[in-house]
């Protein structure tokens, strides 16, 4: 009697009359896990194909074995309990396209595409389109088709891109640390690094000679201090012009103005960073020969003593940076302001306080942790940005303040092996990867940094 | 009840005549019409509110309650598109042309959800105080304000305290305590006890019963006992009119118009 029972609760689920009397519900259970177990293993060779070519010797009869198992499922399906058209489709998908693989050739080409593609490519598109859905499917009809099982069915094709996204991101991360761990020490952290040649006059015998002399060092401090200040200086530029614009949006503003701020800060970030890179460098150049030459092109003195204008400041750098800043903040703002709810600046104005009292100290002490975030955001991309500081930055190895030759860390780690100085190639080249942890490094402590502070603003800004 | 603006008849000159012979008339509103966009909320409204005294303002939901409220204190201009027609008199002065920020010093509000900022309670309470730049001992306006809001005994060793961390009760009557503290004329109340439980409300009503005499009250209420138990004049309003203006006792016992019958004794029950 208990088969009865379990036949009766199902049959409840099944939405369907129709069914035959004695349906075996554990011949359907086997064929659903055939099913999961060889789609399941289609979704593996799938993801391994992408980066082995051998394995696609096995796509084609994987292929053919997870038709047949979809069609065998279909058919028990087809004549006991619904209609299932779906995995027919998917069946039909699988055959045709392991009809189709046997018709390429191992190699593609052609088309105008000046690129060879091997077949494993094709093979592991088709893999995985046909088997994550049809994993799901037969799931499905494992767990017993009933409507909890939808749901838990549907899992793998949310978490599946998401494992898969984390595992290639873990392979990439684990090999940057693996390359640039070893390199790290304190002497290259702390180790300016200097290239300079110059000749100064020894008295010799009576006579004065010139002896060259040279100071050669190898390490990173520059770069990061360089990167470090640059964070700091687009900070204190654009965190108050942000904070200011985004009030304005909110408060001051209805209408025409403040849609066209607010549709320049999105076109701002959609700018191609390489033409911010070419205002930076035209700000130079026109600045150069002048007398703002100090501010904007910077000046450094040599080993000898003689000063010589750089081709980019920090400042300039940072003004550049900013412009991709600002609009972050001034998002961050404004969402900031627009979620504080409005009987808290209703009560601020019934109490008598100007516009400005009730921005100043009820708006933005409760926007605060969003500004938090904007910040976070703004040191990521001030950390990040080549493209913009491309063409005026240098080594720095004469010197890090505002007005020195502007540099960062991921400067060096395109110089480290990218450009044509050898000489750098030769003392820089082994940091590289070095160079890339610690600017994750900097990443990391930042965010636990916002995080933590985060948490304290919301405590005490907002109560909760 | 379908009632056209042109038959209508206000009666709110019992109200004025009783205010003007018995005592002085604090706020007085002269043919207020008030607007949003196209729409037009009240039509209309002479109304006296006497000075140290509950007045309560009862009617049906949409019927510019609120409106009117947030009028005296200028508040509706906050959210913009609001047009205002007609004179509002506080002691003789129009508060239309007054500066706003002067005016909401001498009326203040109390919402209907407590409010109080995310601040320490001292600081909530200093707030007005220090947004007027007044020249007051901070420490004795706290004082004076909690007590007078009946909070003192419960709050005075937790002064430094998160406001959120109070009870809906006490909040609402921190909200009282800190309009206290920038000293105002009028006080006005929007619906103050809707958010609470009975036992906040009664202390509530007895906060309000204890300010009489020194501040003049303006309270709108659906809950016709506590127009009962706390106003001295009530004020029926309908579809931005006034129906009836007078004592309390007369318009919940013998009111003189059929509307106001209907809507007081459909409550009451």
């Amino acid at each position: 009697m208990k088969s009865n029972t379990i036949v009766n609760s199902t049959q409840q689920y099944s939405g369907n009359n129709t069914m035959p009397k004695y349906y075996n519900y554990k011949l359907e259970k086997v064929i659903a896990i055939l099913a999961m177990v060889v789609t399941g293993s289609g979704i593996v060779l799938g993801c391994l194909s992408l980066s082995l070519n051998s394995l696609d010797f096995y796509s084609k009869p994987l292929l053919i074995i997870i038709g047949i198992s979809l069609l065998a499922l279909f058919a028990y399906v087809h004549y006991g309990r619904t209609k299932e058209w779906k995995l027919l489709v998917f069946s039909l998908m699988a055959i045709i396209s392991a009809y189709v693989l046997n018709m390429l050739p191992n190699y593609l080409y052609g088309f105008h595409i000046n690129a060879i593609i091997h077949r494993s490519f094709i093979s592991a598109i088709l893999l995985l389109a046909v088997s994550i859905p049809s994993f799901c499917y037969s799931m499905y009809y494992c767990l017993g088709a009933v409507p909890r099982a939808q749901d838990l069915s549907r899992y793998p094709l949310i978490l599946l891109p998401i494992v898969l996204m984390l595992i290639a991101y873990g392979i990439l991360v684990f090999r940057l640390f693996a390359l640039g761990i070893p390199n790290i020490n304190w002497h290259m952290l702390t180790t300016p690094y200097e290239w300079q040649t110059w000749q100064t006059i020894v008295w010799q015998n009576g006579w004065p000679t010139w002896v060259p002399q040279q100071l050669h060092q190898s390490g990173i401090s520059n770069f990061i201090l360089g990167t470090l200040l640059l964070m700091l200086m687009t900070i204190i530029i654009s965190l108050p012009i942000g904070i200011g614009v985004g009030i304005y949006i909110t408060e001051y503003s209805s209408g025409f103005l403040a849609n066209v701020i607010k549709t320049s800060c999105t076109v701002l970030r959609s700018i191609s960073v390489f033409i911010l890179g070419l205002t930076a460098i035209t700000i130079v150049r026109y600045s150069q020969n002048t007398f703002m030459s100090r501010i904007f092109a910077g000046y450094f003195y040599d080993a000898s003593g003689n000063i010589h204008q750089a081709n980019g400041s920090f400042f300039t750098a940072a003004l550049i940076v900013s412009l991709l800043v600002i609009p972050i903040i001034a998002r961050a703002t404004e969402e900031g302001i627009r979620s504080s709810p409005r009987e808290m600046a209703e009560g601020s104005y019934a109490l008598g306080a100007s516009k400005w009292h009730t921005i100043a100290n009820v708006l933005i002490p409760w926007s605060l942790p969003n500004v938090t975030t904007g910040l976070l955001l703004g040191c990521a991309e001030a950390t990040g940005s080549l493209a913009t500081i491309w063409f005026i930055s240098g080594t720095g190895q004469y010197g890090i303040g505002p007005f020195n030759q502007v540099t960062s860390l991921s400067y060096f780690i395109f110089y480290a092996r990218g450009d044509i100085d050898m000489n750098f190639h030769k003392v820089e080249g082994i940091y590289q990867y070095s160079a890339a942890v610690i600017m994750i490094l900097i990443t990391v402590i930042l965010s636990l940094a916002v995080v933590v502070l985060k948490k304290r603003l919301n405590k005490r800004l907002k109560g909760m | 009840m379908n009632i056209k603006v042109k038959e209508f008849e206000s009666k709110s000159k019992d109200m004025r005549d009783i205010a003007e012979n018995t005592e002085k008339c604090r706020l007085e509103t002269i043919e207020l019409k008030v607007g949003y966009g196209a729409k037009n909320i009240l039509h209309g409204i002479n109304i006296a509110i006497p000075a140290g005294k509950v007045t309560a303002i009862i009617g049906p939901s949409g019927c510019g309650k609120t409106t009117f409220l947030r009028t005296l204190n200028r508040l509706n201009e906050i959210t913009g598109g609001c047009k205002v027609n007609g004179q509002i008199l506080l002691d003789g002065e129009d508060i239309l042309k007054m500066d706003p920020m002067l005016l909401r010093r001498k009326v203040g509000m109390v919402f209907q959800k407590p409010n109080p900022f995310p601040k320490s309670i001292r600081e909530n309470i200093l707030y007005g105080v220090k947004a007027l730049k007044l020249k007051v001992d901070h420490d004795e306006v706290v004082r004076v304000s909690l007590e007078k809001a009946v909070l003192w005994g419960e709050l005075k060793n937790r002064l430094h305290d998160s406001a959120l961390a109070l009870s809906l009760g006490q909040q609402q009557r921190l909200c009282i305590a800190r309009t206290l503290a920038i000293s105002p004329e009028v006080i006005l109340f929007d619906e103050p006890a809707s958010s609470l439980d009975p036992v906040s409300t009664t202390s509530l009503e007895a906060s309000i019963i204890g300010m009489k005499g020194d501040y003049t009250q303006v309270i709108v209420t659906h809950n016709m006992n506590q127009a009962i138990k706390v106003s001295d004049y009530t004020v029926f309003l309908y579809n931005g009119l006034v129906m009836e203006a007078g004592e309390t006792t007369k318009i919940f016992n013998s009111p003189e118009r059929e509307e106001t019958r209907q809507y007081v004794s459909g409550k009451i029950y």
